[in-house]
């Protein structure tokens, strides 16, 4: 009600003094900006913010948003805006600082336009062009004092560019020197064009080219053989656009030449022009290129096409209007194939990694977001400038600085406790002053997350290709050699917490490929393949109980990952073949060791009836599943347990239980075999065992051997490493493979003479026990202490070396978790 | 720094961009966080239809227990409604968020959106829901023992990045 009255003053008031038009307002307050030019032509060494600049492009940007609520099409002040390039004199402005102060305003004004509008004003070319230009005077190499109003710019060019995905194609920016001459002319032609045909005509609607999409592919494709094509569109250009003989002159001295199109919009500046010119040269090259390409990879008839279409569209322009993205579209319809860029650079991504080393860290992370949304653009061919551009070297390299950076003296058990991500600001961790090298340890896994969070986010190619150029430079280069030098327990931890942050796939499979090599073949006995696993491997048998200890750790934050690589090289390609399995025992024996093979035996008989229960392993839930509990739970002897209730091995359950939902969830997808059986069931198969198992060529691998060596250790091995070692064999228990599962949790499986089983291994550690342990009412009350400090929380204070006894405790547990785990599996089977 | 039972709780407040195209970010943003405000424009309806893709985002990419408040925006422009307040209400019951209108123009309950979200937290670390040992999820304990939640999200619901930002 009372804006209807409102309304109804207001119109009255108009009818008898008609306000300015809000184009004499634009054009107004641009005149006045320019006066200070005019004014000042000598002396402009003023600060921007003691001129009336600011204000007046204030006053602008207001009026150019009020008109886009105002009408549903573009307005007057826009057309104003794009007709007389007021940006494109915005830019020189910027680029000459004059005066001082007036990049900041300039990239103030063009964002906030640029970001409000709601027109995808980028493709315009009197946009497009001096956009560019400001964006190649960003560079945070060196600092720059703007660079945060830098930054922003800079990202909401990146949010435009996400918003109408179309306009990548004007970001990029083609290398092309020799084009140079060529692109001038063009850029004339069409400038001249423009000034004859460009009406600012109410008949803009949606399908304006304007705001159509400008396709891509066609801008940014660039064909590799240049010159040879450069002749042929010359002359034809000559063909077709008679008149630009002039303009050809001018081409020759390129700087001049667009200094001459300028002072058709204003004169006074010029005299500042600088060398930033060339990205707008190369704007416009792009667009010489899009269609140079086509015409190359269409072909003559195609050429014809195009020829006629050119000339369609000077006819057009009488009519209407012209703009290079009206023929890009139309032609659109030609392009049969697009072919591969040699190279491509783009310049907002070259800008913003500029910024990535910036010691600010809110532009950092603003440069951080910009290539991450660049990264992850759904544009084939723009995620393929990516790819090729120096952005993956430039992330490693930092990552590498930064791992660099880490004191050699942080302590190793710090670093687990370190939890950063790369956009969040965590002051706890680069702030405070938790250890030493507390901020170098935060600053470098905050990297880390960034790459990882970077690979998760992007398009496949570029995501691939950073994960590559890290695990090159980065893990082989670097990491692999320092996996030797003093500060190896550092390095390791290092790793291992690396390994336990990693949550994009990609990366995971390369950092798998440092690991464990790419190989996929077993090992042979003593031959090494793989040098880093190597070297974990002797590192696990060094002095060092921290390196023994690190080590461990970091093979069970592998074998955590559950990556299907690391899982078949450390350990199922040596299992999957079952050579560990004696047929002939299986034959003789039958009865001895389990009905869960005759069972399968009958079960492959009727082999028809696939489809029953095919969900559920026989392997892991073997009938005789009490039987291989006991085996575990009677390994120890009764003297020398001091948990007195033996079925205690059930409160280990509902953390395996937990534990084993996320193991299947996450191995569902890794193709497994259901059952273990023999790889080649045929009769053939039965008589030939001798020759290949019996001769004792069951290896195990390097890994299992290292860690059955180290269970047959427990008895002279730390704590630490006796729970270490454990905890791995659990886990790795844990996985739901057959072979894994029957090779390390069924005792009753028969196996080639002279193979070590996990429960063999076991059997002897628990003789060396009994026979070191004195029966001694004595040692039992040891054992007990032992076991109170070690579960219990109370700390007494350290007593004397008692690794026996602590020993004998993690063994007695050891043989709970074993079997808690086979209940489970066989709980989860049935 | 806001005060909730004579504890001194300090937010960190991170402005997501609304933008489809700006999920890769908002994605990487939401690991870590405690809390994230929902925020939908009440003079666009589309504002309102998007949230279920962001909320859906939210919990997919997101500890599980995070507080996530509803906000409708632009209370102050209640001619220009588009969608009723009691459409929030319902959206919000359905989901288990607590809902708000505020009014980034006015300031009106646009301090009490933020406290409330704090307060929000902090009931579920004294309820144990979040254990403030574990870094994760985004609440570091300061030096005198105040709990600090670095996690507060605004995620603007397909509101234009620039409204978004007025509200924090």
């Amino acid at each position: 009600m009372i804006s209807g009255i409102q309304n109804a003053l207001k119109n009255a008031i108009d009818v008898i003094a008609p306000p300015a038009t809000p184009l004499q307002d634009f054009t107004y307050h641009w005149k006045q900006l320019m006066n200070f030019y005019v004014s000042h032509l000598t002396d402009c060494k003023v600060p921007v913010q003691n001129t009336n600049i600011p204000r007046h492009l204030d006053v602008l940007l207001e009026i150019l948003l009020q008109e886009e609520k105002e009408v549903n099409e573009p307005g007057p002040c826009l057309e104003y805006l794009l007709q007389h390039k007021l940006l494109d004199l915005l830019a020189t402005l910027a680029s000459a600082e004059t005066p001082p102060g007036m990049r900041t305003v300039c990239l103030v004004f063009l964002r906030k336009l640029l970001g409000r509008s709601k027109y995808p004003l980028l493709h315009h070319a009197s946009i497009y062009a001096p956009i560019q230009r400001l964006v190649a005077l960003c560079n945070g190499n060196p600092p720059s004092p703007i660079e945060s109003e830098e930054v922003q710019f800079l990202l909401t060019i990146c949010f435009l560019v996400c918003k109408y995905p179309h306009v990548t194609s004007i970001i990029n920016d083609a290398p092309i020197v020799q084009t140079t001459s060529n692109s001038i002319k063009k850029e004339n032609e069409k400038t001249e064009i423009q000034k004859v045909t460009y009406v600012p005509t109410r008949r803009r609607n949606n399908s304006n080219p304007l705001f159509e999409p400008l396709d891509t592919q066609a801008v940014t494709l660039i064909n590799p053989n240049l010159f040879d094509k450069e002749q042929r569109r010359l002359l034809r250009s000559n063909r077709s656009f008679k008149t630009t003989a002039s303009s050809q002159g001018s081409s020759r001295r390129s700087n001049e030449s667009i200094s001459s199109r300028e002072e058709s919009v204003s004169s006074s500046p010029l005299a500042q022009k600088s060398v930033c010119d060339s990205p707008s040269i190369d704007t416009k090259s792009n667009e010489q290129w899009k269609e140079k390409r086509q015409e190359d990879s269409s072909g003559n008839k195609i050429d014809e096409h195009l020829q006629n279409l050119r000339d369609l569209r000077l006819d057009t322009d009488c009519n209407a209007y012209d703009d290079a993205s009206y023929v890009a579209v139309d032609n659109q319809s030609l392009k049969s194939s697009p072919c591969i860029p040699e190279k491509s650079k783009c310049l907002l991504l070259d800008a913003l990694m500029s910024y990535l080393n910036s010691a600010d860290n809110t532009v950092r992370i603003r440069a951080c977001e910009g290539i991450m949304v660049l990264a992850s653009l759904d544009d084939p061919s723009f995620a393929q400038t990516v790819a090729r551009s120096e952005l993956p070297s430039i992330v490693t390299i930092r990552l590498e600085n930064l791992f660099n950076a880490i004191p050699a003296h942080v302590d190793h058990l710090d670093i687990y406790n370190v939890d950063v991500t790369w956009g969040l600001d965590s002051p706890l961790w680069t702030k405070e002053k938790k250890f030493p090298g507390c901020r170098q340890v935060a600053a470098f896994f905050m990297w880390f997350d960034y790459c990882d969070q970077l690979i998760r986010e992007a398009q496949t190619e570029f995501a691939e290709t950073l994960a590559r150029t890290i695990r090159v430079m980065f893990f082989e280069r670097i990491v692999t050699s320092a996996l030797v030098d003093h500060h190896v327990v550092l390095i390791t931890a290092l790793v291992t917490k690396c390994l336990k942050e990693i949550t994009s796939p990609i990366l995971c499979t390369e950092v798998s490929y440092w690991l464990v090599g790419q190989d996929r073949d077993p090992e042979i006995p003593n031959v090494w393949t793989s040098p880093v696993l190597h070297r974990l491997i002797e590192n696990c048998f060094t002095d060092s109980n921290d390196l023994t200890v690190e080590t461990l750790k970091l093979f069970e934050e592998a074998i955590d990952k559950r990556n299907e690589h690391i899982l078949h090289c450390l350990i199922l390609i040596y299992l999957s073949t079952r050579a560990y399995y004696d047929n002939t025992a299986a034959d003789s024996a039958i009865a001895s060791w389990s009905d869960e093979e005759d069972e399968r035996e009958k079960e492959k008989k009727g082999f028809l009836d696939l489809s029953y229960e095919q969900n559920h392993s026989r392997t892991l839930a073997p009938s005789n599943i009490h039987r291989v509990i006991n085996c575990f739970l009677s390994l120890m002897p009764r003297y020398l347990q001091t948990d007195c209730d033996v079925n205690n091995y059930e409160k280990y359950m509902p953390a395996w239980e937990r534990q084993y939902s996320l193991v299947l969830s996450d191995c569902a997808l890794m193709a497994w075999p259901l059952e273990a059986v023999m790889v080649d069931d045929s009769a053939s198969s039965d008589s030939r065992p001798e020759a290949d198992h019996c001769s004792g060529r069951f290896y195990m691998g390097p890994f299992l051997s290292m860690l059955f060596d180290k269970i047959s250790n427990m008895p002279r091995q730390t704590y630490e490493v006796n729970l270490e070692v454990t905890g791995l064999i659990s886990r790795l228990a844990l996985l739901p493979h057959p072979y894994l599962h029957e090779f390390m949790l069924n005792p009753l499986l028969p196996l080639l003479p002279g193979t070590k089983s996990l429960f063999l291994c076991l059997q002897k550690v628990i003789k060396q026990l009994v026979s070191e342990i004195p029966k001694t009412a004595e040692s039992k009350t040891m054992l007990k202490e032992t076991r109170l400090k070690l579960l219990g929380d109370c700390s007494q204070e350290e007593e004397k070396e008692n690794i026996l006894y602590e020993s004998a405790i993690v063994t007695e547990e050891f043989c709970k978790d074993l079997a808690a785990i086979a209940y489970v599996k066989y709980h989860h089977s049935i | 720094m806001i005060t909730i039972d004579s504890k001194q709780i300090k937010l960190q407040i991170w402005d997501t961009a609304g933008q489809e195209a700006f999920r890769s970010i908002t994605r990487s943003y939401y690991r870590g966080a405690a809390g994230a405000l929902l925020v939908y424009d009440i003079t666009r309806r589309e504002t309102f239809n998007h949230l279920t893709t962001w909320l859906e985002d939210a919990r997919q990419h997101s500890n599980s227990n995070m507080v996530i408040m509803l906000i409708g925006n632009k209370s102050d422009l209640d001619s220009r409604r588009e969608v009723r307040r009691e459409e929030g209400e319902a959206f919000a019951r359905e989901h288990g968020l607590v809902f708000m209108e505020t009014s980034a123009k006015t300031a009106a309950n646009v301090e009490e959106a933020f406290i409330n979200t704090a307060k929000e937290i902090y009931e579920k670390i004294q309820e144990g829901v979040f254990d403030i040992n574990n870094e994760a999820n985004g609440i570091k304990i300061g030096p005198q023992h105040s709990p600090t939640s670095p996690g507060g999200l605004a995620g603007t619901g397909g509101q234009g990045s620039a409204q978004g930002g007025g509200c924090c």
